[in-house]
């Protein structure tokens, strides 16, 4: 369970959110519905403790991660995973480095590295692609690899800021229908941030809608 | 564009060419002529000489020292500088950035004083310039780390401890832009006259300007030279291919001046902080605060300020107009490739970059042979000649500064103008020039650094009785009291601080507006 207390962001002199609290439950699909500027980005960041946050706590089944301007758990112990809204895909890594990368440095071998790939692949329907490079693939085919390289660590919750916003109709309504279908196999907590209605409604157990800022 | 207005570019960089590139060329034709005959006799000779190949080896094996040792440091304190939260960053920064503005040869005047004869051959060469060259890998990694992508970090931030995430994603994505600048050190370091041959050092770039000036064998020194030329192309290809492979869309993004990606040293904080501090205290503080000390009286400044006023007044004014007629072409170049105005506009930034990183002597020597006659000995016997060198030499560092910031402005901006039927000088004038406002000023500013401690290409180049204050120093040090000298190095060091401060607190005026 993630609980939120109180939060509050301020950013070059203006309050992004304040006295912000939210209840996660395990399992749940909450989708963050919110405008440009809100500051959903910045709490999804604060979630995954790339970010403080000016007053307020964060904790995950009840251990303290971030209170009032300190990150008390550093992001790669949290076992939260997130995709980002531009992917943030590695260039110089080919689409198995990206993906096996975080099994690499934790000492995984290379065997069980190549297993693990090969099913997660299949599982995002990338089988044969491992040796690409990622900048030569389609949207929808990095849309992909971020998510197998955000599942194959198995996080306990995924955070998801925007991530089908640049792909044509078609392509982002396959995809959410992929995530939703993963997210039931995996069983993850799924924190998704989008400024569409319809996706929103599809995706959600529960959605929240955050206002604008204030000044 | 339209016709006229892209001849206007055409006619400036064709300028550029014809009085630089070409001098190189005609440079390297003559080496194969001798007697009027072609003869390849001179490479034979230089190939076949024991001595010169001892020479070229003991250049490239200081040359490859002092890039490993500035690389290496510069990418761990770029790192340690702008990555962490180390204490007095941007105190150390602004020091460690001090050597660069310096001429090199003051450096290895105040080192030389201190630890006497035996700092003089290899090593001294060595440490002196790994004092003065350790900025250039060391600022371009604090740049790159201000402009690259947080979110490729940030996506290895949820699952690496930070020590992995510059393993295997920070140091990846930056180390090929660190291996053009290593590359320029390299050049530098082999090209290098003044220092070397002020610490006593024989290296091939002494040995063709002796044949040069000492014995007037001009062909000699000319083939010695197309030699190194060749080296440094052959190189810049190397560079060029090693980095077309390595170009990534989306790594690099605007340059920021917060950084809100800062590593916690933890219980290393002190210990680095006071390693850091006392680095650079001995290293760039030392050397100066001796100059300092050695002409600690009113009377020597007097008397070197009487010594010297005319160089200095001259310095100023070949600095000004120097860095004016640098900035302006560096602007021309850089729109002219950007825009992309004709078909092999591209070239330039390898050509500017390729005359930067020529040896200043070389360059010189090329000059010389070109403007040494009856029709243009208006430009060689005036100081014109020092002027055109200057933009020759050093217009790769605004033609770079003015592709990074052109870069960031969207053609379709001046499309828009044109659309409304505003000529180009009024596109310029309206949309490009303040937009660009930050790059001239930093563009004159940084150029106006490099010129007021030029040494090597002004002491081939400067007529009889109008010299700089960085010549004057450097032949008054043959026979001038060592105070004298002293207070000469600290009078060019305020100079050369005045315009570095006013860069600092342009970036400090950025930062704060940026909040």
């Amino acid at each position: 369970m993630i609980r939120i207390e109180n939060l509050s962001k301020i950013y070059n002199n203006e309050k992004i959110f304040e006295n912000f609290s939210l209840i996660i439950e395990r399992g749940e699909r909450i989708v963050l519905f919110a405008k440009s500027g809100s500051g959903k980005t910045t709490l999804l960041r604060m979630i995954a403790g790339l970010e403080a946050c000016a007053a307020g706590r964060i904790l995950l089944d009840d251990v303290l991660l971030t209170e009032e301007k300190k990150i008390i758990v550093p992001p790669e112990q949290r076992g939260i995973g997130m995709v980002f809204q531009d992917l943030a895909l590695w260039p110089h890594l080919r689409v198995g480095e990206n993906i096996t990368l975080a099994l690499k440095v934790k000492g995984m071998r290379a065997k069980e590295r190549q297993l693990a790939l090969e099913m997660m692949l299949q599982k995002v329907g990338l089988e044969g692609f491992a040796d690409k490079k990622v900048y030569e693939l389609s949207g929808g085919e990095q849309q992909r690899v971020a998510l197998a390289r955000t599942l194959i660590v198995k996080p306990k919750i995924i955070l998801m800021d925007e991530p089908l916003s640049s792909l044509d109709r078609e392509l982002a309504l396959m995809l959410r229908a992929e995530i939703l279908q993963l997210q039931q196999e995996y069983g993850f907590t799924l924190l998704y941030v989008t400024h569409n209605k319809e996706e929103a409604e599809f995706l959600a157990t529960r959605i929240i809608e955050l206002k604008g800022r204030e000044k | 564009m339209r016709m006229p207005q892209k001849s206007i570019f055409a006619f400036f960089i064709g300028i550029y060419l014809l009085v630089g590139f070409v001098p190189v060329l005609i440079m390297g034709v003559e080496s194969f002529f001798q007697g009027g005959h072609f003869s390849l006799a001179l490479y034979s000779e230089i190939f076949h000489s024991v001595k010169k190949l001892q020479l070229f080896f003991q250049t490239l094996l200081l040359a490859l020292s002092v890039t490993f040792l500035t690389s290496f440091f510069g990418i761990v304190f770029g790192l340690l500088l702008e990555r962490t939260n180390l204490l007095l960053k941007g105190a150390l920064l602004a020091l460690f950035t001090l050597p660069l503005l310096l001429p090199p040869y003051i450096v290895a005047l105040a080192w030389s004083h201190l630890f006497g004869e035996w700092f003089f051959g290899f090593w001294g060469v060595v440490f002196v310039e790994f004092s003065i060259y350790l900025p250039i890998p060391l600022l371009t990694t604090v740049i790159l780390l201000k402009m690259i992508n947080p979110k490729l970090e940030d996506a290895a931030r949820l699952f690496l401890p930070w020590s992995k995430v510059l393993r295997y994603i920070t140091l990846p994505l930056i180390v090929p832009s660190v291996f053009l600048v290593s590359l320029l050190v390299f050049l530098l370091s082999f090209g290098n006259y003044s220092v070397v041959n002020f610490l006593r050092f024989n290296t091939i770039i002494v040995e063709s300007f002796v044949e040069y000036s000492a014995f007037y064998n001009y062909s000699a020194s000319y083939a010695l030279s197309f030699l190194f030329i060749v080296f440094v192309i052959i190189l810049l290809i190397v560079e060029k291919f090693y980095n077309a492979k390595k170009k990534y869309q989306g790594v690099f993004e605007h340059f920021r001046l917060q950084n809100t990606h800062l590593i916690d040293l933890k219980i290393y904080k002190i210990p680095l902080s006071f390693g850091m501090i006392f680095f650079v205290l001995f290293t760039v503080v030392l050397p100066i605060a001796l100059l300092i000390v050695e002409s600690s009286s009113l009377h020597t400044y007097v008397e070197a300020f009487h010594l010297a006023k005319a160089s200095m007044l001259r310095t100023l004014l070949y600095a000004a107009l120097g860095g004016l007629s640098i900035t302006l072409f560096g602007f021309v170049s850089a729109y002219a490739i950007e825009r992309k105005l004709f078909r092999f506009v591209w070239a330039m930034d390898g050509i500017t970059l390729f005359l930067f990183a020529m040896p200043s002597t070389l360059l010189g020597m090329a000059l010389v042979l070109f403007f040494n006659h009856s029709w243009s000995n208006f430009i060689y016997a005036s100081s014109l000649i020092i002027i055109i060198s200057y933009t020759i030499k050093y217009s790769a560092i605004s033609n770079r500064i003015f592709l990074a910031n052109m870069q960031q402005i969207s053609p379709s901006m001046e499309e828009a103008t044109e659309m409304l039927g505003l000529s180009m000088f009024q596109r310029i004038g309206y949309i490009t020039l303040p937009l660009l406002s930050g790059a001239f000023i930093f563009s004159y500013l940084l150029s106006f650094i490099f010129l007021l401690r030029d040494t090597d290409i002004t002491m081939l180049l400067y007529s009889a009785g109008y010299d700089t204050l960085a010549i004057r120093t450097f032949t008054l040090m043959a026979n001038s009291p060592l105070d004298i000298i002293a207070a000469l190095s600290v009078m060019m060091i305020c100079m050369v601080s005045l315009p570095f401060a006013l860069i600092y607190l342009y970036f400090v005026r950025r930062k704060n507006d940026s909040y």
